[in-house]
Order: structure tokens, then C-alpha cells, then sequence
């Protein structure tokens, strides 16, 4: 695994307006690079990255399995006890998860270590699966990489089977917030999958559903939402307004309720607790566990934070590195703090994809902190043995 | 030949050939007819909003399916003892060279579903429209009163599909996406 530079395609960013991808800047800075990538073999992916990954997603499902049929446990992750039904009904039901991202420290030399799983709205899928494999076959075809240049990405065409699983009888909603650049984009692509996957489709706000008469979820056009995916966390969902609606609406939700379960850091001192030792595990404690005094070196996390909100860098119990967020609220768990790959001043941290049930691709974001937020930058990868 | 994840050959496409969303609300046009709702004549197709020749030639296909995939019995006992008494037609044998001698009896078609060849033209914009039947597909209904279907596996059971996307009129909006109000950016990670 190595970090090098290599010339940017002429008129990338033209490209990349041209599929609509504007978010390829944030904030006023570069969120897109096109003149880095990382280097990885093909048995460092095979054997460090997608092995692993597809174990911890085994080691997943096993735990939302236990969860779902313990109402102790579902309490101790913070499931609202009016949606223990919903979260139940969801997993007995088999109800499929589309897609869910890994966040992984590796760096090319020891195991892989699992820092969190972003199981129920993940970000970023655009860059990894369509930009990033166009960046693949443009560089190969400009000669800067070689022939044979690979990546781990088969990330699109398993989002397309994954569509093509649910009958086409009925449209597909995507919900989001629309008003967000990156939240319509992602919700856009995925939408873009489900058409190729043969699915009639329609992009609403989320903000834009109603509930009719018999409590059913109805979309802008007065039309029952059969099916949809949202692009919103069922946390909040499940403390919102609608959410006495959820057990009875009849609508199937894509994420379904269960993966409200994965989606929480609490599943990190449940997956240790579990498989204690494991490789691609690290030692991790709910905050209020006394054991969690005993992690020398630590990251204190949010049950819910998102991008890196809320989360402190511990030092033997004292705080060396935090950042600010809405995420300040509620339960945290404690886990040992493992480096991250860094190179040229830049920490990375992987983002392994799994669509379906199956562990399919690779999307690198990094960051001058060492704890990854929403100013971090998408970074391309190619396999060169 | 070792193992590639991608095709340097063809990358991955986008249908709608971007994801700035717009325009991409595939809009249906109001009063359309439902698709996949089983009809169990060409009167009641007609009245769900189709063409008459639409509905006919969809009822046509459906039954010379039916007759080519449907479960076949030498005797009419044989066929009313799996479909009830009542629910099995006699058809001519087919046999090369000898027409008309004998005959055999199939379970009565009692509905059809359109295809989605039909569906996709019925008030839907866009290229895209998903169809959940590719052949206008006949259905018939067992003794215990199941209903099966001759497509893709002879005897596949059929559960009634729910009806899809119900024209209803909301009571109240808005009572999801209030906690994301004062995030920035994402609301995924």
C-alpha cells in the first residue's frame, strides 16, 4: 500500500459536472483529488481488504440476528422500545439491506481494524463506484497506469442486482434531503441503479411525505409509498413524528428498520464481547462499562455520530484530540485507538462496500486529523502488482 | 487468466445519464390504469383505463400462452379432480398429420396480467419503466382456490400483488426530516 501522486486528467472536473457530480468540491476545498492515488497488490485487497470485510459483515448479520429476537439488548443500543416491533418484524421478515460502508485502519502491513460500520445511510457511493473507476480507465488509457491496473470495484453492478432483486410492480421512491448537494446526488445514483435494474422511479424531500387517512405514507402526488429507500437515518426517523406510523404504514423501507441496529456504534462492544481477540476487531466498551478505563489510549464515540462529529482522541483518560458536533447527546462507547495508514501528512481511512450480502468495493477518504470528518477528501485507488 | 474486478473495456453507465437530480421524477399522468393487477376479463381491463384493443389483443396472447404452458390432463376427471368441477376446458388434441382426434383438457384461464410492454406505454414518461411481466402472462386458479400462473415455472403460486401506489390524499406532511433541520452537509456518513 503506498500514497502516490500521479497528473490529474485534463478537464476532470468538466467530467465530473458533466454526470452532475458538483459536490466534487465542499466547503470551499478539493473533496475529489485526481492527482493522488493509492497503490494497493492484489493480495493486499484480496486478503487485507475484502476478506475482511466480508467476515465482519457475516459477524454483522449473526449479531442483528441476536439483537432483534433481545429486547435487553435492542434497549441497550437506544432502539426506541415503540419500534422494538419494527426492528423485529423487519429481520424476521428477511427484508433486504442494499448497501452499507465499513470504515477500516490499514495500512498494507497488520490486519485491517473495523472502526465503524455506516450500515444504514452511507455516503460516498458515487465517488467509489462510477468517479473512481472512470479515474481507473481514463488513467490506464492515458498510459499513466499500467494495463493490467485493477480496483477493487464491482460496487455498481452489484447496487444494479441488488434493485433488480425487488419486484418491479410498484415505483421505487428515493427519499432525501434534497436541499443538500451530496444527499440528492447519492440518492440520484442510486435511483440511476434502480432504473438500469428495470425499477420505475421517483425522487421525493423527505421532508415532502405525508400520511393519509389510514397511516400510510403518501408521496407529493398523493400516492401511497410502497416502497422506499431513504437516505436518512432511522434513528432520527424513529424519534420524529412519523414514527408512530412506522409499524403499520405498509411501506418497505430500504434500508430496512433492522439496520438501525448495525448502524450504531453500540454493535462495537457487542462484536468484541462476542469475538474477543478477533483480527479486524478492537478492544471496545459501552462508555459506562468500567473496563473502559482500561483502554490506555482510546476514541470516545457517539452511538449516532455521523462524520466524525462528537468523537475525542484519549490520551490515559485525557482528552488529546476532539471535534464539536450535534452529536453530543446520548450514549457513547469506548475503543482502542489504532493508527491510521499516514503519508504526506494525510491519514486515510477505508471504505469497504457491501452490497447485498457481498463485499464489493473500495472508496479511500483522508484527512490532514486523524479523526475523519466531512472536510476529508475522496481519494482514488488502482491495484498494481 | 487471473482474477479482475473491473472491465477497462466498459465502465460503469449511467442511465439517466447524470445525478443532478431534477428532472428525474418520472411523473405519471393522472387517472392512469393500475399495472399489475390481474383482469379477470377484457371488459374489466377496459374499464381499469386501457385501450379495447389493447385489452384484447393482451387477453389473445395471454390465452394462446395459457394453452401452450398450461398443465395438461388426457381426461376431464383427472383435470377437475386438481381444479374443481367446472374449471377445466376441452381442447382438440394436436397431432401432426392427424387433426382433431381426441382431445385434451387444461385448467380455464380465470385472469390475465398485462405485459409490461403494455404497462410502459400506459401514462409513464421516461424510457425507464419497470415491468414486472415481460409477457402479457395468463392465470388460473387451482381447487383451494390458489392462484397460479403458467409463467416462468408451470404451477408457480401467484399471491394477489397488493395494489401498487394507491391514489390516496394526505392528512398531514412533513413529520420526518425535522431533526436534520440545522445539520450542515450530510445527513449520511
Amino acid at each position: 500500500m503506498e500514497r502516490l501522486t500521479i497528473p490529474a486528467r485534463d478537464g476532470w472536473q468538466a467530467k465530473a459536472e458533466a454526470v452532475g457530480f458538483g459536490f466534487h468540491e465542499m466547503y470551499g476545498e478539493p473533496y475529489w483529488l485526481d492527482d493522488v492515488y493509492y497503490r494497493f497488490t492484489m493480495e493486499e485487497i484480496e486478503e487485507g481488504i475484502e476478506a475482511p470485510t466480508q467476515a465482519l459483515h457475516e459477524m454483522c448479520r449473526d449479531l442483528a440476528a441476536e439483537v432483534v429476537e433481545s429486547e435487553a439488548l435492542m434497549t441497550r443500543l437506544a432502539i426506541p422500545v415503540d419500534q422494538f416491533d419494527t426492528v423485529r418484524a423487519s429481520f424476521r421478515a428477511g427484508e433486504a439491506s442494499l448497501y452499507g460502508r465499513f470504515d477500516l485502519a490499514y495500512d498494507g502491513r497488520g490486519p485491517a481494524k473495523l472502526l465503524e460500520y455506516n450500515a444504514d445511510t452511507p455516503t460516498g457511493v458515487f465517488e467509489a463506484a462510477y468517479f473512481q473507476y472512470d479515474w481507473l480507465i481514463d488513467q490506464v488509457g492515458l498510459g499513466r497506469l499500467p494495463e493490467g491496473a485493477d480496483q477493487f470495484n464491482l460496487i455498481q453492478e452489484s447496487l444494479i442486482s441488488a434493485f433488480a432483486a425487488h419486484p418491479a410492480d410498484r415505483i421505487f421512491h428515493f427519499a432525501a434531503i434534497t436541499a443538500s448537494d451530496e444527499d440528492r446526488g447519492t440518492a440520484a445514483y442510486l435511483m440511476d441503479c434502480a432504473v438500469q435494474a428495470g425499477h420505475r422511479t421517483a425522487l421525493i424531500d423527505m421532508g415532502s411525505i405525508g400520511v393519509d387517512e389510514a397511516g400510510r405514507f403518501v408521496d407529493p402526488m398523493e400516492r401511497v409509498i410502497d416502497r422506499c429507500f431513504k437516505l436518512y437515518p432511522w434513528e432520527d426517523m424513529m424519534r420524529e413524528p412519523y414514527a408512530r406510523h412506522l409499524p403499520t404504514s405498509g411501506t418497505q423501507w430500504v434500508e430496512p428498520p433492522w439496520k438501525a441496529i448495525l448502524s450504531n456504534k453500540g454493535i462495537l462492544p457487542l462484536l468484541w464481547e462476542r469475538h474477543p481477540g478477533h483480527p479486524n476487531l478492537l478492544p471496545a466498551f459501552f462508555a459506562d462499562d468500567p473496563r473502559a478505563e482500561t483502554v490506555t489510549s482510546s476514541v470516545r464515540k457517539p452511538f449516532h455520530s455521523r462524520e466524525g462529529e462528537n468523537v475525542a482522541i484519549l490520551e490515559n483518560g485525557r482528552t488529546a484530540e476532539e471535534t464539536e458536533g450535534d452529536y453530543g447527546e446520548g450514549p457513547t462507547v469506548v475503543q482502542a485507538f489504532t493508527p491510521l495508514f499516514e503519508a504526506a501528512g494525510q491519514f486515510a481511512v477505508l471504505g469497504t462496500w457491501v452490497v447485498g450480502d457481498l463485499a464489493c468495493g473500495l472508496g479511500i477518504r483522508e484527512d490532514r486529523s486523524r479523526i475523519t470528518c466531512n472536510l476529508s477528501r475522496f481519494v482514488p485507488h488502482a491495484i498494481v502488482d | 487468466m487471473r482474477k479482475r474486478f473491473t472491465d477497462l473495456a466498459s465502465g460503469p453507465l449511467l442511465a439517466l445519464g447524470t445525478i443532478a437530480a431534477g428532472t428525474l421524477v418520472l411523473s405519471r399522468c393522472d387517472g392512469g390504469p393500475d399495472e399489475n393487477t390481474m383482469y379477470t376479463s377484457v371488459a374489466q381491463c377496459v374499464e381499469a383505463g386501457y385501450s379495447t384493443g389493447v385489452c384484447q389483443s393482451e387477453y389473445q396472447a395471454a390465452m394462446k400462452e395459457h394453452m401452450r404452458s398450461a398443465p395438461r390432463f388426457d381426461s376431464g376427471t383427472a383435470c377437475e379432480s386438481e381444479y374443481g368441477a367446472g374449471h377445466c376446458v376441452e381442447v382438440p388434441r394436436e397431432q401432426p398429420g392427424q387433426p382433431g382426434v381426441g382431445s385434451i383438457f387444461l385448467p380455464l384461464m380465470t385472469g390475465y396480467l398485462l405485459s409490461s410492454a403494455v404497462q410502459s406505454h400506459s401514462g409513464y414518461s421516461g424510457s425507464y419503466s419497470g415491468g414486472y411481466y415481460p409477457r402479457s402472462t395468463p392465470i388460473f386458479t387451482n381447487r383451494s382456490g390458489k392462484t397460479l400462473r403458467s409463467d416462468p415455472v408451470v404451477g408457480t403460486e401467484v399471491t394477489p400483488p397488493r395494489p401498487a401506489n394507491v391514489n390516496t390524499r394526505a392528512i398531514s406532511r412533513g413529520g420526518f426530516g425535522g431533526l436534520s433541520f440545522g445539520r450542515g452537509g450530510s445527513h449520511g456518513g
